[in-house]
């Protein structure tokens, strides 16, 4: 049997914007983000959740308001990992919310600027150089942000072929201009989603 | 992660191409065609490219290429538009729906051609794997109870792993060519098959209404057997080795039901084998469900062998059709123990001697475990 320590099992993925890289340098005031909220938003929650739910396996009770209401709600709760500058493992644990009743299809993961795996100062967005967020699931069920740049995607030879494809062919897929690109593959049952055509 | 049987069956295929499933029923071959299906288009288990995708945390590209060179052990590992083509053979089943031909026009539009050409399905797997990039797993079911030969044609030959067309497409001194109904042109063309085209088929030699296949046809796969695999049965039962101890008289524990289960099922396939051959037997997967029967108590697993029970009795029955006697010894019933709810016994009708099997008319809790004891022999 073929050594599984490191396999990804999955991956989830969602298009930055240059209003999520202002979220992590913690000055997001972008109307159009929330007024500054510090978080990665996810649309098409309902699609996602069977995959945000192995992510982020356990659930927390939360006090959030909830139609002008004070009321428990339940938030997902997992762990991220990541390697620091001087190559030792760190995590930490990591929340991804249930959608709110204004924006009923997005859930979200909280205070994003908290975590040293989100850095971004190392991407840049621009024409023809698309970034996604990925969080990448192993085998042993933890959970590892990462970005991919679509330059290094499109490189021969420099990503995985099976990662390199599923990625591309979302980034190529047809969408409306103004839709963020997000997705996910499931390498254990051939599961996939993505959000263009 | 993939089943060894799994891992077998792609090696096989990288080496051959054709690989030709069979086995009794029960002992997991369509649960194989569909987990080989995952493997294939997923990667999952399997090492495309030397290796399946790993995470590299320590800076740079998080999911490089896997070092190492492609996997022999993996049909097509550098072919990342990989996709699996699935048929079942049936008695109807015809050369036009697995390779081309022409069928009537059903709902055309106003001006169009009342008939049209069929892209069979080989066709569409062969022309995916013709693609850039692409490779194709063609899973054939239940193979034998259609007409294998008649429904591929001239491709017969072609089919042939050192008759394809080379790994870059051109033609080798090899290669087999046939006649095609070309669906694109509607002409007849020369036609061969890719290098990245694999074929997975499976067949019961049991089953009665099936289609003989020619020595020719068989020679062009390489066979892969499944046999009831009573280990497998003892995990899924959640049980150990088997002891020496003898079965008691009354199950005292889910644990005493199961382990009856296993040895009378081995106990049933042993006369089976006997007396109609080894193909003939029960695999394990039909006393295997989602339900974890150790995890019951024991009147509810008691109900759950029921359910396994009356295929396996059936199974005996069809196997046996026609020879009580047969159906007898199966079940111990010949000179089996006085708790065996079934006994055969001796009539006579129109001056001539009748058998006749006497027993329960179905499974029930009060019945399953006498019974299963007096199949277990002990």
């Amino acid at each position: 049997m073929a050594n599984q320590a490191g396999q990804v099992v999955r991956i989830l993925y969602k298009e930055l914007v240059e209003g999520d890289l202002r979220k992590l340098q913690a000055k997001s005031n972008d109307s159009d983000t929330g007024g500054g909220a510090r978080d990665f938003r996810f649309g098409a929650y309902n699609t996602l959740l069977p995959v945000i739910k192995q992510m982020f396996p356990q659930t927390v009770k939360e006090s959030r308001k909830r139609g002008g209401q004070m009321v428990q709600i339940d938030v997902f709760k997992g762990v991220f990992s990541w390697t620091n500058a001087m190559g030792g493992v760190q995590s930490k644990e990591a929340y991804f919310e249930p959608p709110t009743d204004v924006r009923p299809s997005e859930g979200r993961i909280a205070r994003v600027h908290e975590y040293p795996c989100f850095d971004a100062s190392h991407v840049k967005i621009g024409a023809g150089n698309r970034v996604l967020l990925l969080l990448i699931q192993l085998h042993d069920g933890s959970v590892w942000p990462h970005y991919a740049e679509e330059t290094s995607l499109r490189t021969p030879n420099a990503w995985h072929p099976l990662v390199a494809k599923e990625l591309l062919d979302c980034l190529d897929a047809v969408r409306p201009v103004n839709q963020a690109v997000i997705g996910y593959r499931d390498f254990t049952n051939a599961g996939r989603y993505c959000n263009g055509k | 992660m993939a089943s060894e049987d799994c891992k077998q069956a792609l090696k096989l295929l990288a080496r051959s191409r054709n690989v030709l499933v069979s086995g009794p029923p029960g002992t997991g071959k369509s649960k194989l065609l569909a987990e080989v299906a995952l493997a294939f288009e997923t990667a999952f288990g399997i090492a495309p490219s030397g290796g399946a995708p790993k995470l590299n945390p320590v800076g740079g590209i998080p999911i490089p290429p896997a070092a190492g060179g492609a996997d022999k052990g993996v049909p097509a590992p550098a072919k990342t538009n990989r996709k699996v083509f699935r048929t079942v053979f049936h008695q109807n089943s015809k050369y036009r729906d697995f390779l081309s031909g022409i069928t009537p026009a059903v709902n055309k539009v106003a001006g169009a051609p009342d008939f049209v050409i069929v892209r069979g399905t080989l066709y569409r797997a062969s022309e995916h794997a013709k693609a850039p990039n692409g490779a194709a797993l063609l899973i054939i079911d239940e193979i034998n109870r259609g007409p294998a030969v008649q429904v591929f044609g001239g491709a017969i030959v072609a089919i042939e792993s050192d008759k394809r067309l080379a790994a870059d497409g051109s033609k080798r001194a090899e290669t087999q060519f046939f006649e095609l109904l070309d669906p694109v042109t509607g002409n007849v063309i020369e036609y061969a098959l890719p290098h990245d085209l694999y074929i997975l088929a499976a067949m019961n030699q049991a089953d009665a209404s099936v289609e003989p296949l020619d020595v020719a046809f068989l020679r062009r796969w390489e066979p892969l057997r499944l046999e009831p695999d009573k280990k497998s049965l003892r995990n899924f039962y959640g049980l150990g080795a088997k002891g020496a101890n003898v079965l008691p008289d009354a199950p005292a524990s889910t644990t005493d039901a199961l382990e009856a289960s296993v040895r009378a099922w081995a106990a049933v396939n042993e006369q089976v084998a006997l007396g109609r051959g080894p193909e003939f037997q029960i695999g394990h997967g039909v006393l295997m469900s989602d339900l974890k029967p150790q995890t019951l108590p024991l009147q509810e697993a008691l109900g759950v062998l029921c359910v396994g029970w009356a295929k396996v009795r059936a199974h005996v029955e069809e196997v046996f059709f026609g020879d009580t006697r047969g159906i007898a010894a199966a079940l111990n019933a010949l000179d089996g123990p006085t708790f065996n709810p079934f006994k055969l016994t001796e009539t006579t009708f129109a001056d001539d001697l009748r058998f006749r099997l006497e027993g329960p008319t179905n499974f029930n809790e009060d019945n399953i475990y006498a019974a299963l004891r007096a199949f277990a022999r002990g």
